[in-house]
C-alpha cells in the first residue's frame, strides 16, 4: 500500500535511491575537487590579502617615517643651503672687496707710473731745452768774443800766467 | 802679454837716452809701429810717444808744456810765458776754436790750468 501510494505520487524507490546515491557521489566529487580547492584558494587569497594589507600598513608606517625623515633632511638641507648661501655671500663680499682693492691698487700704480713718465718726459724736455739754451748762449758769447777776441785773450792769458807763477 | 802705455813710454825713452843719435829714425819708427801692431796697441801710439816725450824731458830736467787756445797766440801773449818756459822745455801749441777765448795749459800731462772762456761759461751755466 505504501508502495502504491509512492507509485501514485510518482516516486520510484529504485530511481530515488539511485538519485540519492548519485547525489552523494556528486557531493563527494564536488567536495573533494571543487569545494575544498576553492576554499583553499580563497583562504590563500585571504591570507595574501591580509598580508598585503599588513604590508601596506607597514609601508604606510614606513612611508610616514620616511616622510618625517625626508622632512628633517629637507630642513637640514635647507639650513645647509642657507648656510652655504650665507657663506658664499660673505666670500663673494670678501672677494669683491679684494678685487676692488686690487683694482684700486692697479689704478694707483698706473697713475704713479703715468706721473713718473710725465715727470721723466718733463725732465727730458727741460734738459733738452737747457742744453739748447746753453749751446745758444755759448754761440752768442762766442760770436760776441769773436768781435774783439784779443782783449779777452790777453786778460785770460795774463790770468793764466799769474796762476802759473803761483804753482 | 799686454803692456801698459807707461811701460812702452819708459822703454822708448830708455832707448833714446842710451842710443841717442845712433838710431836710424825711419827704421826705428817702423819697427816700433810693427811691434805695437803685433801687440794690438797701435791706437795707443800717440799716447805712448807723448808719454815718452815727457819722460825724456823730465830726465833732462825739462818739461813738456801744451798750450791750447782758440786761435794762434800772439808774440806778446807768448812772451808772457817766458818766465815759466825755460830753454829745453818742449812747447806744443794746439788750436781748439771751441775754447772760444783764453788758454789751457797742460804741464807734463799731469797738471792742467784752464783759463778759457769755455770753462768759465760751462761753470757758470752748470751752476
Amino acid at each position: 500500500m505504501e508502495n502504491e501510494l509512492l507509485f501514485q505520487l510518482g516516486i520510484n524507490w529504485k530511481l530515488f535511491l539511485s538519485q540519492v546515491v548519485n547525489f552523494f557521489i556528486l557531493l563527494l566529487v564536488l567536495t573533494f575537487f571543487v569545494y575544498k580547492p576553492l576554499i583553499r584558494i580563497i583562504k590563500e587569497r585571504s591570507k595574501k590579502i591580509k598580508e598585503g594589507l599588513e604590508k601596506a600598513e607597514e609601508a604606510d608606517v614606513r612611508l610616514k617615517e620616511i616622510d618625517i625623515i625626508g622632512a628633517g633632511k629637507i630642513r637640514e638641507a635647507e639650513q645647509k643651503g642657507i648656510e652655504i648661501i650665507k657663506a658664499t655671500e660673505v666670500k663673494a663680499k670678501i672677494l669683491d672687496k679684494e678685487n676692488q682693492e686690487k683694482a684700486e691698487k692697479k689704478q694707483k700704480d698706473a697713475q704713479e707710473l703715468l706721473k713718473l713718465s710725465i715727470l721723466k718726459q718733463k725732465e727730458e724736455a727741460r734738459e733738452i731745452v737747457l742744453k739748447d739754451a746753453v749751446e745758444l748762449v755759448k754761440k752768442i758769447v762766442s760770436k760776441t768774443v769773436e768781435l774783439n777776441p784779443k782783449d779777452i785773450d790777453d786778460k785770460l792769458v795774463k790770468k793764466a800766467v799769474s796762476e802759473l807763477n803761483e804753482i | 802679454m799686454k803692456y801698459k802705455t807707461r811701460d812702452y813710454a819708459k822703454a822708448l825713452a830708455q832707448i833714446f837716452l842710451e842710443k841717442g843719435e845712433k838710431i836710424n829714425e825711419k827704421k826705428f819708427s817702423q819697427g816700433f809701429l810693427k811691434l805695437l801692431q803685433k801687440q794690438g796697441d797701435l791706437k795707443k801710439s800717440r799716447e805712448i810717444i807723448n808719454s815718452a816725450k815727457i819722460l825724456l824731458a823730465k830726465k833732462e830736467g825739462n818739461k813738456v808744456v801744451v798750450l791750447e787756445s782758440a786761435r794762434k797766440l800772439s808774440a806778446g801773449q807768448k812772451d808772457l810765458f817766458s818766465k815759466f818756459i825755460k830753454k829745453g822745455d818742449i812747447v806744443e801749441e794746439k788750436i781748439a776754436p771751441e775754447l772760444i777765448a783764453g788758454v789751457k795749459i797742460i804741464i807734463d800731462n799731469e797738471k792742467q790750468l784752464d783759463q778759457t772762456f769755455l770753462k768759465k761759461i760751462n761753470s757758470l751755466l752748470n751752476n
